[in-house]
C-alpha cells in the first residue's frame, strides 16, 4: 500500500471515531490495536503495545505535567491566588479599562503558578466576572482580557502542555520552558495594549469608576504580604531551571513544595484543600496519561508505514518557501485545533510535522514554540475550545457562547501577531535558551 | 457487590493521589540530598517513573466513574437522543475491547516477565519489572467492569443516564 494511502487510513479511522463520539484514549487505542497486529506481526504487535505503552508513561521528563497542575490547584484553593489579585487592584489606580488590565496582570502572573489553563480561567473568572459585571463593563472588555490572560497559563512556565510537547518532540523540558517566557509576556503585551487602545477609542466600553485612594504604604505593604513572596515559586521553577540548579522535573517539584509550604504561611492550607487540589489534579493528570499511555504505539505505526518518512521527501520537494510551509502546518494545527484538545492534537500532528520542519533546517525549538502558541489560540477558538465553555461556566447567566466567541477574537488577532513576530524575529524565543546555564 | 466495587475504584484512586505526594515530597527530598550531602537517593527516578504508570491506570476507572474521559461531542449533540445514546453505547463497546486487549495481553506480559524474572535495567534491579507491569492489566480490568457496569446501565435505563460528558484539559 502507498504512504498515503496509509497515513490517510490511519488518520482517518482515528478522525472518524472521534467525531463519532468515541473517547480520545479508546480512539488512540483502538487505532493502536489495529494498526499493531496489522502491521507488526499479529499477536506481536500487541505485546509490543503494551510494552509501549510501558515506555511511553515511565519517563522522568513527564513528571511536571501532574506536579504542575497540583501547584495550581494548591495556589488556587488556598486563596493564594485570590489574595494576590486583591494586591495588584490596589496599584491600577484610574487607568482606562483597569479592571481588564488587572485580568491581564493577574493572569500573567497566575501563568507562572500554574501549569494549566482552566484552572487559571476559571479562577480568574470567578474572581474578577462579577466586578467587571457590576462596573458595568461590556462583554468584550470583560470577557475576553479574562479568556485571553487565561490562556497564558501554557504560554509562561511553569507550562503543563509545555513539558508533554517538549518531551513528545523529544527536545530539551528546561530550553523549551525558558524559550516559551518571552514569547508569553510579548502575548500579554500585546493583549494590555489592546485593552488600553480600544478602552481610549470606545470609553462606554470600559466605565471609569470612583476608585478609593489606597495610601502608598497599604500597597507596598499588601505587595510584600501577597505578591513578592510568589516570586518565591517563580524562582523554585523557572530559576532554579535557567540557572542550571535542578532539571524541569526537580523544579517543579520543589516549586509543588514550595505552594504547600506558602499555602500553610498564608493559612489556606487543611485537609479540604489538600483532598480537594488533590482530587482535581488527578482528574487532568488521569485524563492526559492513559492518553499518552497510546503515544509511542501511534508513532511506532506511523513510522513502520513509512509515512513519516515520504511526507518529509514530498514536503521539502514542494516547490513553495520554506516558512510558507511552516504557515501551512500551524494553520492545519489551528483549523483542528477548533475540534481537538491539545494532547491530542500534539500526539497527532508532531510525529508527521516535527521531521519536516527538522529537515527544512528550522530549530524544533522554535516551532514548538508557535505550536504552543496556537494549542493556546485553539483553547478559545470555537467550537471546541475549551476555556471558550470554562469562561461561560463562571461568566453571569446572560452571557451568550456569542458574546463570549466575539470577545475572545481580539486576543486570538493579538495571537497571530504574537506568532507573526516570533517567525519573523525568532530570537523572541530563542534569546533566553541560549543564555541557560548548562 | 456495587459498593465493593465502588470502594476498590476509590482506594486505586487515593493511592493514585498519595503517589502524587509522593512524587512531591520524594524528588524534592532527593535534590536536598543531592546539594547538602553530595548523594542522590537511589530509586526517587525509578519509582516516580513507575508512578506515572500507576496513577494513569489505577485512575482510569475512576476518572470513567466521573465522565471525565474526553471525548468529542460538538457532531453527536446536533443529532437526536437515540443517536446520541448509540454513540455513547459504541464508545463503551470500543471502550471495552480495548480493555479487553490491555487485559489480555497486558497480563500474558506480565506472566512472562515472571517467569523470567526480568528487570528494567535502566530503572532499579532489584525490582522484578512484573510487578510493575501488573498494574496495566489489573488497572485495565477494573475500568474494563466499569466500562460494562455504564454499558448495562445505559441499556437498561437509557433515560436515567445523561450523554453530557464533562470535558476536562490540561
Amino acid at each position: 500500500m502507498e504512504w498515503y494511502w496509509s497515513l490517510a487510513l490511519i488518520l482517518g479511522a482515528f478522525f472518524t471515531l472521534l467525531f463519532v463520539g468515541v473517547p480520545v484514549v479508546f480512539s488512540f487505542f483502538a487505532v493502536n490495536i489495529v494498526g499493531m497486529f496489522l502491521l507488526m506481526g499479529g499477536e506481536a504487535g500487541l505485546e509490543q503495545m503494551v510494552n509501549s505503552a510501558y515506555g511511553s508513561l515511565t519517563v522522568f521528563v513527564l513528571l511536571p505535567i501532574t506536579l504542575f497542575v497540583l501547584m495550581g490547584e494548591v495556589m488556587f484553593r488556598a486563596g493564594v491566588a485570590a489574595r494576590m489579585i486583591d494586591a495588584l487592584d490596589k496599584w491600577l489606580g484610574n487607568l482606562p479599562g483597569r479592571l481588564s488590565l488587572l485580568a491581564v496582570a493577574s493572569g500573567t502572573v497566575l501563568a507562572s503558578l500554574s501549569g494549566a489553563s482552566i484552572g487559571t480561567t476559571a479562577m480568574l473568572g470567578a474572581t474578577l466576572a462579577p466586578e467587571l459585571e457590576s462596573r458595568g463593563y461590556k462583554k468584550p472588555m470583560s470577557i475576553g482580557p479574562l479568556l485571553g490572560s487565561g490562556g497564558l497559563a501554557i504560554m509562561i512556565p511553569p507550562s503543563g502542555l509545555g513539558v508533554i510537547l517538549a518531551v513528545l518532540a523529544e527536545v530539551s523540558v528546561g530550553k523549551l520552558l525558558i524559550a516559551i517566557i518571552l514569547p508569553g509576556i510579548l502575548m500579554a503585551v500585546l493583549y494590555a495594549s489592546y485593552i488600553v487602545v480600544r478602552c481610549y477609542l470606545q470609553p462606554d466600553l470600559a466605565p471609569r469608576y470612583a476608585v478609593d485612594r489606597v495610601p502608598l504604604g497599604l500597597k507596598i505593604v499588601l505587595t510584600v504580604k501577597y505578591v513578592l513572596p510568589l516570586g518565591l515559586i517563580v524562582f523554585l521553577v523557572v530559576g532554579l531551571i535557567f540557572l542550571g540548579i535542578a532539571t524541569p522535573t526537580e523544579a517543579a517539584a520543589l516549586g509543588t513544595a514550595g505552594a504547600f509550604v506558602l499555602a500553610a504561611c498564608y493559612r489556606g492550607l487543611n485537609w479540604k484543600v489538600t483532598r480537594e487540589a488533590l482530587e482535581s489534579t488527578l482528574r487532568i493528570a488521569v485524563m492526559v496519561l492513559i492518553i499518552l499511555a497510546a503515544a509511542q504505539a501511534y508513532s511506532q505505526v506511523l513510522a513502520f508505514t513509512g509515512a513519516n518518512r515520504y511526507l518529509v521527501q514530498w514536503a521539502v520537494g514542494l516547490p513553495v518557501a520554506p516558512l510558507v510551509l511552516i504557515v501551512m502546518m500551524q494553520v492545519v494545527i489551528l483549523i483542528l485545533g477548533g475540534f481537538i484538545s491539545g494532547v491530542p492534537l500534539m500526539l497527532i500532528t508532531l510525529p508527521v510535522f516535527l521531521p519536516v520542519v527538522k529537515q527544512l533546517g528550522y530549530d524544533p525549538i522554535w516551532f514548538l514554540v508557535l505550536f504552543l502558541i496556537n494549542i493556546e489560540m485553539a483553547q478559545t477558538t470555537p467550537p471546541y475550545g475549551i476555556l471558550l465553555y470554562v469562561m461561560k461556566g463562571v461568566s453571569p447567566p446572560d452571557t451568550t457562547m456569542g458574546h463570549i466567541i466575539r470577545a475572545a477574537i481580539p486576543f486570538l488577532i493579538c495571537d497571530v501577531i504574537a506568532m507573526a513576530l516570533i517567525m519573523g524575529f525568532p530570537d523572541i524565543s530563542l534569546a533566553l535558551p541560549g543564555l541557560m546555564i548548562k | 457487590m456495587g459498593a465493593a466495587f465502588d470502594r476498590l475504584v476509590n482506594a486505586f484512586a487515593w493511592i493514585a493521589g498519595a503517589l502524587l505526594i509522593f512524587q512531591v515530597v520524594s524528588v524534592s527530598a532527593d535534590v536536598g540530598s543531592r546539594y547538602f550531602f553530595g548523594e542522590s537517593i537511589r530509586w526517587v527516578i525509578a519509582l516516580n517513573e513507575w508512578s506515572l504508570l500507576f496513577i494513569a491506570f489505577l485512575g482510569a476507572a475512576w476518572l470513567q466513574q466521573r465522565g471525565g474521559h474526553v471525548r468529542l461531542d460538538i457532531l453527536v449533540t446536533r443529532f437526536g437522543r437515540r443517536t446520541r445514546l448509540a454513540s455513547e453505547l459504541f464508545g463503551l463497546l470500543l471502550g471495552i475491547c480495548v480493555c479487553l486487549v490491555l487485559v489480555w495481553q497486558g497480563g500474558k506480559v506480565t506472566w512472562e516477565k515472571f517467569l523470567t524474572n526480568e528487570y528494567d535495567y535502566f530503572k532499579v534491579e532489584e525490582v522484578p519489572i512484573f510487578i510493575v507491569l501488573a498494574v496495566i492489566p489489573l488497572g485495565s480490568a477494573v475500568f474494563l467492569v466499569q466500562l460494562v457496569r455504564d454499558a448495562w446501565r445505559l441499556i437498561g435505563a437509557p433515560a436515567e443516564r445523561r450523554s453530557d460528558d464533562v470535558q476536562v484539559d490540561l
